[in-house]
């Protein structure tokens, strides 16, 4: 038996561990809470910012303590127990207080516990479009602020790990795109169902996605086995296509297909992403700066009348036709180039990534398990969307829909 | 003289931060003289984020004004509109305006007697969208209403760092059906210019006793046509809900999405889309507050005029007072 920090005790080999998540009120962590929650072995807690964050997990039944991990006096409330901790929390603050409160975070857990830390991380890291011939396990590049910050957050565990000596543990895990009941990737796929989006490759890229079913999955097994430590990327085991991701959301709510892109078409969206995601930063500026200035005349005709007016009355005193001929031709040029979207997909960039480079974690995937622990994926996934889209379920009960009371007034 | 109006803010919380200072700041007819909060430090931070020179925590001792913006917890309003009354300002609430009907009505009888004018910051009422669904609405170009739907909602995940009066039944005047459901239940009623709602039907899930979830049906009376028609309508911060008003009619359906910016779809029986109003350019909610905020500044010559939503005030205390309750209490895991 050892003794923590604040007085606490931990559990011998043959006791059960006490695992608290932070962050447990976010996307994955209910998914997370309620999945340790289910093992034998473990004590499963989570911890929210407030009881409002808090009171849907409550209301599902789990155990939630909430309060401000960073506020010193709530600490050892918070995480003081804990034999490993599972750090899912992300500040929703804006940028630099974002980093001060991420950092605040770990360093709670540093100096406050001595519990192992699986600390989540994104594969963002890898940048918005991930090509493994200029983004490595070993020296990612992120092209965009929230890569930046979650290899900056990266680093900043990896030091405090090492100042605190050989005694403490770190799991890092770059957590993929995830999709399920809930995520964002699954809202992504059904609200583009029967739209024009279509799919780059037709789906065949590697999606460097995860279920969060497998996120759940995956932090279970790590619970238990203490021996791991280390980096590692986060997603379906084998590496789920694109196709695979969209096919299982469509099939499982029964909505048609996403078609697929032509190669063609695809292979000039790769081409346009990597090079963009691969362009340096002061390279980048100069030419979106090059391009506002070129159209900075026409603008500013447009946006200054007394302009626009000097500039006509200029053009009837020139009597120079060929000229005018010459600027109407660069404006319509100008005005078709700004309406015109040369690319059908602007930010999805993840879409034409290759696989994440690592070592994977390894684990037992679940999405798939059959109903043992509560409902299955598909079911949530089918409750989770016909909830939000669609209005007649407003007041359904669980097993079918409450009748419309019928008008009062004759 | 100055012509200007003159204003004090009550409560520096971040509706006022974020929303109703950036508007005011840009409106030449207005001065914001002082800002009020129990909060010294957090009154001060606004202050001086938008240049205001007075910071008070007793609005009884703060300068004179025309106007005030009471942007409090709902819980706090009753004793502060004494106060406002008694110095003879003109009173801008946010919502909801009061937590009970008899509230309401006091707050109003107490404003009026004092030759106070009270608007109520139901800012749907000023979007473009709300304006474009109320027409087609009373136009009836795709005949009669026949039922409504109505949902807004989202599991709560973040809601900042420590807490606040959103947590608190009593100072958030129940829970998320009376502090976000008022916009809800306000919009539907001004598209759809209902007379009388009468509940029927109201469910209710509660942590600890604060509501976290409210369905609904409904009965509403339509003041043009006397017509009455079905409402279903959910609030959730439990979980993902449709987010939205459906009107549906004879000949097909209106769609409203939420967000100010969002266009207005029309649909036909077979859920064919046959036409798009387009929503407010960006940014949709600053101009929908300056819109409220002029329409308040121009009633305050004409005290008593506006309508403060007692009707919604009236239809959320009945639905805390009938609904069916499941609650969980539950004590702070250890």
């Amino acid at each position: 038996m050892t003794t923590n920090k604040n007085g606490s005790t931990a559990r011998g080999p043959n006791k059960k561990k006490r695992v608290v998540v932070l962050g447990a009120g976010g996307q994955t962590g209910r998914t997370v809470l309620t999945r340790l929650g289910s093992e034998p072995s473990i004590i499963a807690t989570g911890v929210c910012r407030n009881a409002l964050t808090a009171a849907p997990l409550r209301a599902a039944g789990l155990d939630v303590r909430s309060g401000n991990v960073l506020d010193q006096a709530e600490r050892a409330r918070l995480i003081g127990d804990a034999d490993v901790i599972v750090n899912l929390a992300s500040a929703s603050s804006l940028w630099g207080q974002a980093r001060i409160e991420d950092r605040g975070v770990i360093d709670a857990i540093f100096d406050s516990t001595e519990a192992r830390l699986i600390h989540f991380s994104s594969v963002a890291v890898y940048g918005t479009c991930v090509d493994p011939s200029r983004n490595t396990y070993e020296r990612p590049r992120p092209d965009a602020p929230y890569g930046r910050d979650k290899l900056n957050l990266e680093r900043y565990a990896e030091r405090k790990r090492r100042h605190a000596g050989g005694s403490r543990r770190l799991v890092i895990l770059r957590m993929g795109h995830v999709y399920g009941a809930e995520q964002w990737v699954s809202r992504f796929v059904l609200d583009r169902v029967n739209t024009a989006f279509r799919l780059p490759f037709d789906g065949a890229l590697p999606s460097n996605a995860v279920h969060v079913a497998n996120v759940a999955a995956a932090v279970a097994k790590l619970v238990r086995d203490d021996s791991v430590e280390g980096t590692f990327n986060l997603v379906d085991p084998g590496q789920s296509t694109w196709r695979q991701v969209f096919d299982w959301n469509t099939k499982t709510v029964g909505v048609a297909a996403v078609p697929g892109m032509s190669t063609a078409m695809s292979e000039r969206l790769k081409e346009a992403f990597r090079t963009r995601a691969a362009m340096p930063v002061p390279v980048a500026i100069a030419r979106d700066v090059t391009g506002w200035l070129k159209s900075l005349p026409m603008s500013l005709a447009g946006a200054a009348p007394s302009l626009r007016d000097l500039l006509l009355s200029t053009m009837s005193t020139l009597k120079y036709p060929a000229l005018e001929q010459k600027i109407l031709a660069v404006y319509g040029e100008m005005s078709v180039r700004r309406m015109t979207e040369p690319l059908p997909i602007k930010n999805e960039t993840w879409l034409l990534s290759e696989a994440a480079p690592g070592p994977m974690v390894d684990f037992e995937p679940e999405r798939d398990m059959p109903r043992e622990r509560g409902m299955s994926a598909a079911d949530a996934l089918v409750r989770w969307y016909r909830g939000y889209s669609s209005p007649d379920s407003l007041f359904a009960e669980e097993n079918g829909a409450t009748a419309v009371a019928t008008p009062t007034y004759s | 003289m100055s012509s200007r109006t003159r204003l004090g803010i009550i409560g520096a919380g971040g509706v006022v931060a974020g929303f109703h200072l950036p508007v005011l700041a840009a409106l030449d007819s207005v001065e914001v003289r002082w800002v009020a909060d129990l909060d010294k430090r957090r009154a001060s931070e606004v202050a001086q984020r938008f240049h205001v020179s007075e910071v008070v925590t007793d609005v009884a001792q703060a300068s004179d004004v025309d106007a005030v913006l009471v942007a409090t917890p709902v819980g706090s309003r009753v004793s502060l509109i004494d106060v406002v009354a008694s110095r003879r300002w003109h009173a801008f609430c946010e919502k909801p305006f009061a937590s009970s009907v008899a509230d309401h009505e006091r707050m109003l009888a107490t404003l009026k007697k004092a030759g106070c004018h009270a608007g109520i910051g139901l800012v749907r009422r000023f979007y473009t969208s709300t304006r474009s669904a109320r027409h087609v609405v009373a136009s009836q170009i795709l005949g009669p209403v026949e039922s409504v739907l109505a949902g807004e909602g989202i599991r709560a995940r973040k809601f900042g760092r420590g807490e606040w009066f959103q947590s608190d039944p009593k100072a958030s005047g129940g829970g998320v059906f009376a502090e976000t459901g008022t916009h809800l239940v306000d919009q539907v009623f001004n598209v759809l210019d209902v007379e009388r709602a009468d509940l029927q039907q109201c469910r209710q899930e509660r942590v600890n006793g604060l509501e976290m979830d409210t369905r609904l049906t409904a009965s509403l009376l339509l003041r043009p046509t006397k017509q009455a028609v079905p409402l279903t309508m959910g609030v959730s911060r439990l979980h993902d809900i449709y987010n939205g008003i459906v009107v549906r009619c004879k000949n097909g359906e209106v769609r409203l999405p939420l967000d100010p910016e969002a266009a207005v779809d029309l649909f036909d029986q077979h859920g064919a889309k046959v036409g798009t109003f387009p929503g407010a350019p960006k940014p949709g909610i600053y101009a929908a507050i300056r819109e409220e905020w002029l329409d308040f500044l121009a009633g305050m010559k004409t005290p008593g005029s506006a309508d403060t939503g007692l009707m919604t005030t009236r239809f959320i205390g009945e639905v805390y007072a009938r609904a069916t309750v499941r609650a969980r209490q539950v004590e702070a895991a250890q």
